[in-house]
């Protein structure tokens, strides 16, 4: 048997972990265009602030590849699938028969497509060699400036700042995290940036960017021109379909995929950022890029390829980031209150704590914990299961309680 | 395998100091002790759902533990050699995707030190410190599965079978013979369900006890 694996992010990674606790003997060919061993990128910040040394970003050990006894094809990405002969064919022209195959190609930076976006000195946060490049430029560079109020922008923001440089942060909507938090919420984190140093403006964009060779200036939508040598965008990202042909591969937004992470065509699966799978909330199917989804899901894909069939049983949205110290816990959808929703909450912004739970016919929708970072556990396994709280709601924010279902 | 017999808790909350104290590495300053035990214990007494009773919550090691998927630095890990879900506090940054992943509530903070902190079953100490600290025998060390050492005949199998590196052959009076390490042991049975000789014996999940679950069940639901 034959397993190839495209990609090696988590969803790639979780699948080989999990072929090989059931198939020993199997071979395993990992195919990825990224050059490095497996990297984390939600953790690319972290180094960019100087919180943890380069080696930190790598989330296996140098061994994992030998230990597992994987095939690594690093730094040639796959251009096609031919499932009628399964074979893919690589960028280097290199044809790869597989007997099952994972796509695991993950996201790709939502383009930000001004005038002068080519110019040097201009970075989107989803690679380990941007990342490397920024490093290199700090000491150079005085002004910067962060497109996207994301968790990865907001991060990126605190770690430029610690690096000593002059961050401005723009953001487009009228609050930071505006995807999965509610205006309170992002309060508490806005005032933490403000105590960081770090300029916010909302409701702002860049129209042009100016420069010599490197960037030089910004052009805003409010008619200013500001000063920035350094530019970090982290607008998020989409699914990377490029080498999909449509007409073989049924595509949504991502790859759709059923309970098993079974593509349209036998013996393709596909896991991660890049498939569209059941979600727990909305009853339907999307694609959300965040790391525990895609892990589990390349452990059940991975599972399901080596003939274990376990159906997987979906996931929902959350997010989670520590602010120097003010932590933010966001799960399922605290965005949308409609009538008969009720809301339970806490709040103390002297400590910056704002925590609440939104409940729908009695059930956890949506949970936002920020400033304190207990229970969550427990809401995490109520919005998961689907559970009935109606009753217990009233304790579900206590300060003692532990929930374990 | 560790068992909590959760109707003698009264929440003194001793083992969490005895964690406290085994784990606890250096004071810093300008904290209180309660800070100090709060950010350093690896396991905690809380009050489950809808209900009154303390108990004690420790890391249950699960055979696919989601604190594994969430990591996003490699941070947790499970250790090749006894099998336990271990954290490397070097990686850990702290972004708390684990916490909310975990399905039993067992992971800890570390504010202090700005990282998350879980059981390790205090390595190679036997029993871990907050058995040895229960002062009303909640916490227990109990022997799940049994090995007759007349009967067993060292063949290995169990050994090469269980998933957690709980059971090891080795030199007893009567030569090599199944010993069951009872702090890495699970009671999962596929030892005793494997085993040629019919010399493992479990003592809680027999098939006797299941079919008197069942019936109890049946009982009470009056079919």
């Amino acid at each position: 048997m034959r397993y190839v694996i495209v990609g090696n992010g988590p969803a790639g990674i979780n699948a080989i972990e999990a072929i090989r606790k059931i198939d020993q003997d199997g071979e395993i060919i990992n195919v990825t265009n990224e050059k490095y061993f497996p990297y984390s990128k939600p953790v690319m910040p972290h180094y960019i602030g100087g919180h943890i040394p380069f080696e930190g970003v790598f989330f296996r050990n140098k061994d994992f590849y030998n230990e597992n006894k994987v095939i690594p094809i690093l730094g040639d990405g796959l251009v096609e699938i031919e499932p009628e002969k399964s074979l893919i064919i690589l960028q280097s022209g290199r044809r790869i028969p597989y007997d099952k195959l994972l796509i695991a190609t993950g996201g790709k930076p939502r383009k930000h497509d001004v005038e002068g976006s080519n110019l040097k000195g201009i970075y989107y946060l989803t690679s380990l060699s941007y990342v490397e490049r920024i490093v290199e430029d700090i000491p150079n560079v005085k002004n910067a400036i962060v497109l996207g109020g994301g968790p990865l922008g907001l991060k990126a923001c605190l770690s430029l700042a610690n690096r000593g440089l002059n961050v401005k942060l723009l953001v487009a909507s009228a609050q930071v995290m505006s995807q999965v938090l509610d205006p309170d919420s992002a309060k508490i984190l806005e005032e933490k940036l403000y105590k960081s140093a770090v300029e916010l403006r909302l409701r702002t964009d860049v129209l042009s960017f100016e420069g010599d060779e490197r960037v030089r200036y910004a052009n805003l939508n409010t008619g200013e021109k500001i000063p920035c040598e350094l530019v970090v965008i982290g607008k998020g990202v989409e699914p990377n379909l490029n080498f999909i042909d449509p007409k073989k591969i049924r595509v949504n937004v991502g790859i759709i995929v059923n309970q098993y992470l079974e593509t349209s065509i036998p013996n393709i699966y596909a896991a991660g950022d890049v498939a569209e799978s059941y979600d727990i909330l909305t009853g339907g199917s999307n694609t959300v890029a965040v790391w525990p989804r895609a892990s589990e899901q390349g452990h059940f894909a991975g599972m399901n390829m080596a003939g274990f069939r376990k159906p997987y049983p979906g996931a929902h949205r959350m997010n989670s980031l520590d602010f120097e110290g003010v932590s933010c816990i966001v799960m399922g959808d605290v965005k949308t209150i409609k009538k008969g929703f009720v809301i339970v909450s806490q709040k103390d912004p002297k400590r910056s704590i704002n925590q609440r739970i939104i409940i729908e016919n009695g059930r956890i929708r949506g949970a936002a914990i920020i400033g304190r970072v207990v229970n969550v556990s427990g809401l995490n396994r109520f919005l998961r299961k689907r559970i009935f709280v109606e009753n217990i709601k009233d304790s579900l924010l206590e300060e003692k309680a532990t929930f374990i279902y | 395998m560790i068992l909590a017999e959760i109707d003698k808790c009264v929440g003194c909350r001793s083992c969490e100091v005895a964690c406290a104290e085994k784990h606890l590495k250096e004071l810093k300053e300008g904290y209180t002790i309660e800070e100090i035990l709060l950010n350093t214990r690896q396991m905690h007494v809380g009050i489950a759902m809808g209900g009154t009773k303390p108990m004690p919550i420790q890391c249950r090691h699960c055979e696919d533990p989601t604190c594994l998927f969430a990591c996003i630095t490699g941070a947790m890990h499970r250790d090749p050699k006894t099998g336990m879900v271990l954290v490397d506090y070097e990686k850990c940054v702290g972004c708390w995707t684990c916490l909310k992943m975990c399905s039993f509530g067992t992971i800890m903070v570390d504010t202090i030190n700005h990282r998350i902190l879980k059981c390790d079953k205090c390595f190679m100490e036997r029993p871990p410190a907050c058995v040895q600290a229960c002062p009303n025998n909640v916490l227990i060390v109990e022997e799940v599965e049994v090995v007759d050492h007349e009967k067993c005949i060292g063949c290995g199998l169990c050994e090469s079978l269980c998933l957690r590196n709980a059971i090891k052959l080795q030199d007893t009076e009567k030569g090599k013979r199944a010993v069951v390490d009872q702090n890495l042991c699970k009671g999962c049975g596929i030892c005793a369900s494997s085993c040629p000789q019919d010399a493992i014996k479990m003592r809680y999940f027999t098939d006797q006890k299941a079919q008197e679950t069942i019936l109890k069940l049946l009982e009470v639901a009056n079919v």
